[in-house]
Order: C-alpha cells, then structure tokens, then sequence
C-alpha cells in the first residue's frame, strides 16, 4: 500500500501529461488518481516496515496525517481554482508534487530522501516562472545538500564537533528547502502558485518538517543535540520576522508572504521546544497551513494580481481574519494554546515573546482577509468550505492529535 | 595494485568533477558527467561490486549523452574568461571533501571510494549553488545525484542505492528548460 501512496499520484501526472489536450478527461482521471493516493495514503498501516524495491520504507502516524492532509490541500487547490485558470497544468504540477511527498514521508534513508528533494527542485525549478531557475533551485538544492553532509556526519564522523554539525546541517538543510528565514524567495502572485516559493512553504515544507522531527532527528547521534537549539532559534527568529514584516508590508503578496513566515515560526518553536505538548501544537499549525492558509492563498491570488483593494468588511471578512489569526473556535486556537502550554515549562520570556507575536497578527490577520476582495460563487463556496474545515480540525482536535500520538 | 586502482578511479571522479565545475558547454559538461561516472564505477568495481559499478557507469553514460544532445550551447567551453574562482573552487572544494572523505569520516566503505563520492558531491554542489544556465545546474545535479547514489551503495549490500542515484541523475537532464533561460551566461 505505501508504493501506491506515491506511485498512484505519479502515474496520475503522467497521464493527466499525456491527455492535457483533453481537459474533461484529463482532470477526471488526475482527480482519480488524486483519490486514488489519498486512500492508499490513508491506509497505510503506521509504523509498520515495508521493503520498496530494496529500499527500506515505514510511514510513521504524524507523517501519514500531514500526508493525508497534503492530498486533501491539494484536492482543494485544483478544485478551488479561480474562475478562468486552467486546472490541467495545476493537476500534473499537484499530482507530480504529492508522488515527490508521499515518497519524502515513506522512504526511510536520509541520502534518498536528499535526492527526491534534489529532483523536486529541479523539476520545480524547471517550472515556466518569473523568476530564473538558478533562483529557485538554489534554496532547495542547498537544503539538500546539506541533509546529504548531515546524514554523512551522523553515521560515519570521528570527531564530537563533527557530529554536533551532523545535527545543524540537517535542521539547516530542512529549514532551507523549506525555504523560511534565512533562505526566504520574494513572492509574486503573478507567478503560478506550483512555480512559486509557496509550493515549498505550504504544499512541500509541512510534510518535510515531519520528516525531520519524526525521523531525522532520531537518526542523530545524541551529541547533536545541537540541532534543537538552532530549530529554536531559527523558529523565534521567524516569528520575529514575520510578525515585523507584515507590519512593513502592504496589503498583497508579501503579507500572505509573511503569514506563512509567522506560522513556520510557531511551528519552529514548537518542534524545538522539546515537549510533546508544545509538538502537538506545531502538527495542528502544519495542518492550518496546509488547509487554511494555502488554499485561502490561492483563493486570493486573482485579487492580489489585479491589486485590488477592498476598503469594506464583510461577515465572511472577519470570520476568514479570525480564523488566520487563530482564535477560538478555529483550529489555530487549541494549536497556539498548546504551543503557549508547551513554552510555560521553559523560563517566561519566551512565552511572553510568543504571546506578543501571535497578538501582533491580530490587525494583520484582518488586512490578509480583505486581500480575498469580495468573494462571490466558487470564490465564496471554497472560503467557506475551507473555514468549515478548519472550524471541525479546532472544535475536535484530539482525534487528530490521538492519531499524532501527542497526547 | 587494488589500492592504487581505487585511489585512481577517486583521481578519474576527480578530473571529471572539475571538468564539469570548469565547462559551460555541453561537451565539457557531457565528459564531466561522464569521467565522474567512470571514477565512481572504478572505485566500486575495486571494491569489487560490479553491479554498482555497471549501473553508476550505465547511469553516467545515458546522464552525459542527455546532457550533450538537450544542451544548446555548442563546444568544449571549457575554462572561459574568468575561470580563476572556478580553478580555486576545484582544488580547495575537491581537497577540503577529500580530508572529509579520508580524514574525518570513518563510514560508509573504503576511504577512497566514499572519498570520491564526497568530491563529487562537494564539487556539484559548487558549481549548482554558482552557475545561472540551467542546463549547467541539471549536470551538476546530476553529479551529486551520482555521488549520493554511490555513498547509499556503500553503506549498504543491495544495489539499489546505485540504481537511484543513476536514474536520479538520468531523469535530471531530462528535465526540460524554458528556452529564454537557456541564453542566460554561464
């Protein structure tokens, strides 16, 4: 069942590819497939070893509900598109996207893991895009990189000081094909969202930051220990940028841009505060970026690339702001609590630095909301299923969290 | 003689790494792939594995005539005006890789043949993180898509770590590239 979870969605892409001339037929066998991925993904036993032509492969329970949760975002994705885009191009980017996911989350080896990522970004690279593809290769192959070093370092060093980098070039290499801070790639929504950094940030970066904290972390020597500071301090250093950034932003691209920025920084520290109350917190904010924040992206990116600029609020308005912003009863709510819970067993400071970054998105949350414009027919429809799933992922979170094995 | 071939075939992945790091066309990007290959291959057929030496060689035979026929720009190009960075980056990138390889890492295989994947990875890794013209970029790839290939090969028993990285390094120069970035500079 595991080689379907990525085989499925890439032999999907492939023919989606290979039909692309005949959209109806095209999109109804990608959604298939799609489906398909999402089943077999889902019913994977968690845990249990697999042998995938030689190569040593186990889902573990946190790494198959983000996975579940990437088929359901990129479900969302093709078919939320925007009045008047073309769903064939997305399909095959999406579907190519989940095979190179569902083969992060499976495979077991560091090494192989580098080389899906090393070829992801290169096909992404590839992707017609603004920007040129040493641009946006770079980022990711250095994350790739550096997972290879740190994979090197861990199993084979002699040296202490040798292994203590094995720790910080596997959080640093993760970190940068995620692309947050330090390694952040200019936004413009007039790129098509597969080719844009926001592949990384909200489709990819989830699934690979499970990755490291359910495996990679654990293949570390103990000396590495290293490596959890820096994810610490890369997670405050991000939360810091973002909540600063959006107060210097207008109301477009770079904002959004920024949100995600602020959300890797609550993930950030929540994986790097050690505690499984904390961890629970940062699993429920991955799912709010790959549910929420991504496709509401997506949502407004017609709006941000005609610039246009809604003074009026609306009740859809405030509801979308409250639940970006994270307030009761969405599900960034019990994911920030938990965070908070998790940092009051380490000295006050950093509570008090959490609490005031996450307030500070209070006015921000509101200004991302109207950049959606008007919604109106799917517009309106993909707003509001969005927010009633996330409304359910916040009124129940501990069946998630039950099958996170956090509580 | 088996250490002096091994300590060879790490010279061989060597020259081809430096090759590519120092070429902006195809040929010398194409020979780059394919000398690195041959290097790599040499090291595991001394370690006697000669399956992942035919599939590495195998893989970096297709990577390079990939390379050579999907890459516009005619020519050697090797060493173009202002190559000095370049010629530096080759020595003290491929001799710092080498201590790593040699001096610092005591796994997976034999200090020549993990040296080699090392350089080879490192050497990519400089010209990928440097170079503007993709085609250069998906060659360079493809040599640390070779040299991780070959470090799985070596930390395990089974071919398959061999297998991936030479697919791995096949399907990067299939990637096709928009054709207003092939005339950026190399």
């Amino acid at each position: 069942m595991a080689e379907l979870a990525f085989g499925l969605p890439a032999v999907g892409a492939l023919i989606v590819s290979l039909f692309r001339r005949r959209r109806g037929l095209a999109v109804g066998v990608g959604l298939v497939f799609g489906l398909a991925g999402l089943v077999a993904a889902g019913l994977v036993v968690p845990g249990r070893q697999y042998r995938l032509l030689g190569l040593d492969a186990v889902l573990l329970a946190p790494e198959q509900v983000v996975l579940v949760a990437t088929f359901v975002a990129a479900g969302l994705a093709v078919l939320l598109v925007p009045p008047g885009s073309d769903r064939v191009p997305m399909l095959v980017s999406v579907l190519a996207g989940l095979s190179a996911i569902a083969a992060l989350a499976i495979l077991s080896d560091p090494l192989v893991v580098a080389l899906v990522v090393l070829l992801l970004a290169a096909v992404h690279a590839a992707v017609p895009a603004l920007r040129s593809f040493s641009d946006r290769v770079r980022a990711p192959a250095f994350g790739a990189l550096l997972i290879v070093l740190g994979a090197l370092l861990a199993a084979g060093a002699t040296s202490t000081p040798l292994v203590r980098i094995a720790g910080l070039a596997v959080v640093v290499g993760v970190t940068a094909t995620i692309g947050v801070a330090p390694y952040l790639q200019g936004l413009d929504p007039r790129e098509p969202a597969p080719a844009s950094p926001i592949a990384w940030l909200g489709f990819v970066g989830p699934a690979l930051a499970v990755v490291l904290v359910t495996r990679f972390v654990g293949l570390l020597p103990a000396e590495s220990g290293a490596g959890y500071a820096v994810l610490l301090a890369l997670g405050i250093f991000n939360l810091g940028l973002g909540a600063f950034g959006s107060w210097q932003s207008q109301a477009n691209a770079d904002l959004w841009r920024y949100s995600f920025i602020g959300d890797w920084g609550l993930v950030l520290v929540g994986f790097g505060l050690l505690n499984q109350t904390a961890a629970g917190g940062a699993y429920l904010i991955l799912l709010s970026v790959l549910l929420l924040r991504l496709p509401l992206y997506l949502l407004a990116r017609p709006a941000l690339i005609q610039a246009q600029r809604v003074a009026t609020i609306t009740p859809l308005t405030l509801l979308v702001a409250a639940a970006l912003f994270g307030s009761a009863p969405f599900a960034g709510f019990a994911a920030r609590l938990l965070i908070i819970r998790g940092a009051a067993q380490v000295p006050w400071p950093l509570t008090a630095l959490l609490v005031l970054a996450m307030l500070s998105w209070l006015p921000q949350s509101l200004r991302l909301a109207q950049t959606l414009g008007r919604p109106t027919g799917r517009l309106a429809a993909g707003v509001v299923i969005v927010l009633l799933l996330n409304l359910a992922l916040g009124l129940y979170p501990n069946p998630v969290l039950n099958l996170l094995g956090v509580r | 003689m088996i250490g002096l071939s091994a300590w060879i075939g790490l010279g061989l992945a060597w020259l081809g790494a430096a090759v590519l790091v120092l070429s902006d066309a195809r040929r010398g990007l194409a020979v780059g792939i394919l000398l690195s290959a041959a290097g790599l291959a040499l090291v595991r057929l001394v370690e006697g594995d000669a399956v992942d030496a035919g599939l590495l060689l195998a893989g970096g035979l297709l990577a390079s005539v990939i390379a050579l026929r999907r890459n516009p720009r005619r020519g050697w190009g090797l060493l173009p005006a202002g190559s000095t960075p370049r010629i530096v980056l080759s020595i003290v990138v491929g001799g710092a890789a080498l201590w790593l390889g040699v001096g610092a890492l005591a796994s997976p295989g034999e200090p020549p043949a993990r040296a080699a994947a090392v350089i080879v990875i490192a050497l990519g890794a400089g010209r990928l993180l440097g170079v503007r013209d993709p085609r250069a970029a998906l060659a360079a790839a493809s040599l640390i898509a070779l040299g991780a290939g070959t470090l799985e090969a070596l930390a395990t028993t089974d071919a398959t770590g061999a297998l991936i990285g030479s697919i791995a390094a096949v399907a990067l120069n299939l990637i096709p590239t928009a054709a207003d970035s092939e005339a950026e500079g190399g």
